[in-house]
């Protein structure tokens, strides 16, 4: 059975021993094996991980979806999935939007749900050194860009479907004030409006991408260290280890509160979009 | 960026050249030591960057974890809300902070 270990120690000397250390976090093919022959099914690496981050997300989903309504006392599960929502609507929609906003909160829980599981499975251990590629499916650019744009399609969408047309919701954009104004308003507005989104992905991939960064280099210290000196790398290989064990509960706790902050800056948003206060 | 020691070494290379083509080659040499120099200094400079960013994001965190501290032992029944939204800022000024390290790794790699 040694075989089943030989990958991932080979993996982690990789890298571990690697000079350049966002090398661990960048995207990849997904092999299970070092010289790439084992199972190589043509994925790279973040590609499989979100996927897979989907598929456990309609899972949750489903999972209740049959049974929500029937049972007077739902089960364990049930209660959990329950709660879930519970949050979403009582701390996310209702503050914002009211009893109004309790349409919106299916698609609230999505981003949220899915988020959350996305960034969590870069935390499951032997999972993220499978494979040359990265650590967390939402460490790319790419794959948190798509959640800020189907983000931003779905508050101007709502909007719009709202407010009842495109031209109405279009001059709700806008405040009502006095026409000289406009010059200023209208470019600062629009670029708001561009730059919102983009601060959504980039905010979520820069911590996700920093954290197991630093995770990677701490950890190769214990390589580093000890092949020069070796009673001086042993202190430093325990004083790392306990570091990257604090900094990796760290990291849940950063993964919990990433997705909440997506799904809460959609959530205001999406009541900025339906309920322009001006 | 060179140093004026270097700048006389490289000028005596480049004049002590009998051969004009090998004059050329020398000095060719020169300007792509030179950029290269800069380079490194280039990115040695986004290090500094990031490191400035963190002042920024120190301060903003420890604001917030002063006023939320000093608020919850004001009113220790609204301890949840406060705790909540000390979160939430928290999360916020860190993305700031994380969009500075994000220019200097483009910068760097």
């Amino acid at each position: 059975m040694t075989f089943l270990l030989s990958p991932f120690q080979d993996l982690m000397l990789l890298t571990l021993a690697a000079a350049d250390p966002l090398a661990h976090v960048k995207d990849g093919q997904l092999v299970f094996d070092s010289s790439g022959v084992l199972f190589n099914i043509g994925l790279t690496k973040q590609t499989f991980m979100f996927m897979l981050g989907g598929v456990l997300t309609l899972l949750f989903f489903w999972s209740y979806s049959r049974r929500a309504g029937k049972q007077a006392v739902p089960s364990r599960w049930g209660n959990l999935v329950e709660s879930v929502f519970g949050f979403v609507r009582d701390q996310m929609t209702r503050p914002f939007m009211g009893e109004h906003g309790d349409r919106y909160v299916p698609v609230i829980t999505a981003f949220f749900i899915y988020i959350l599981i996305t960034n969590l499975l870069g935390l499951v251990p032997f999972f993220e050194w499978l494979g040359h590629g990265s650590s967390t499916g939402t460490g790319q650019l790419a794959i948190t860009g798509g959640l800020a744009i189907c983000s931003f399609f779905i508050y101007h969408g709502f909007g719009i479907k709202e407010q009842g047309g495109l031209w109405t919701y279009f001059k709700n954009l806008f405040p009502h004030v006095p026409w000289p104004i406009y010059f200023i308003l209208v470019p600062v507005e629009l670029i708001a409006h561009v730059v919102r989104p983009c601060a959504l992905a980039l905010r979520l991939f820069a911590n996700m991408l920093a954290g197991h960064t630093m995770m990677a280099v701490i950890l190769g210290f214990t390589a580093v260290f000890t092949s020069e000196f070796v009673i001086g790398g042993a202190a430093i290989a325990a004083t790392s280890f306990l570091a990257v064990t604090a900094l990796t509960f760290l990291e849940l706790l950063v993964a919990v509160i990433q997705a909440f902050v997506f799904a809460f800056l959609t959530t205001v948003f999406l009541a900025g979009a339906v309920h322009p206060e001006h | 960026m060179m140093f004026p020691v270097e700048m006389l070494n490289a000028l005596v290379s480049v004049l002590g050249q009998a051969d004009a083509s090998a004059a050329l080659e020398a000095s060719a040499a020169v300007g792509k030591g030179a950029v290269e120099a800069s380079a490194a200094v280039g990115k040695g400079i986004a290090g500094i960057g990031a490191g400035l960013a963190c002042i920024g994001v120190g301060l903003g965190i420890g604001k917030i974890a002063s006023s939320s501290v000093e608020s919850i032992a004001r009113q220790p029944e609204a301890s949840g809300d406060i705790r909540g939204a000390m979160i939430l800022t928290a999360a916020f000024i860190e993305g700031v902070g994380l969009f500075a390290v994000v220019v200097s790794l483009l910068v760097v790699v």
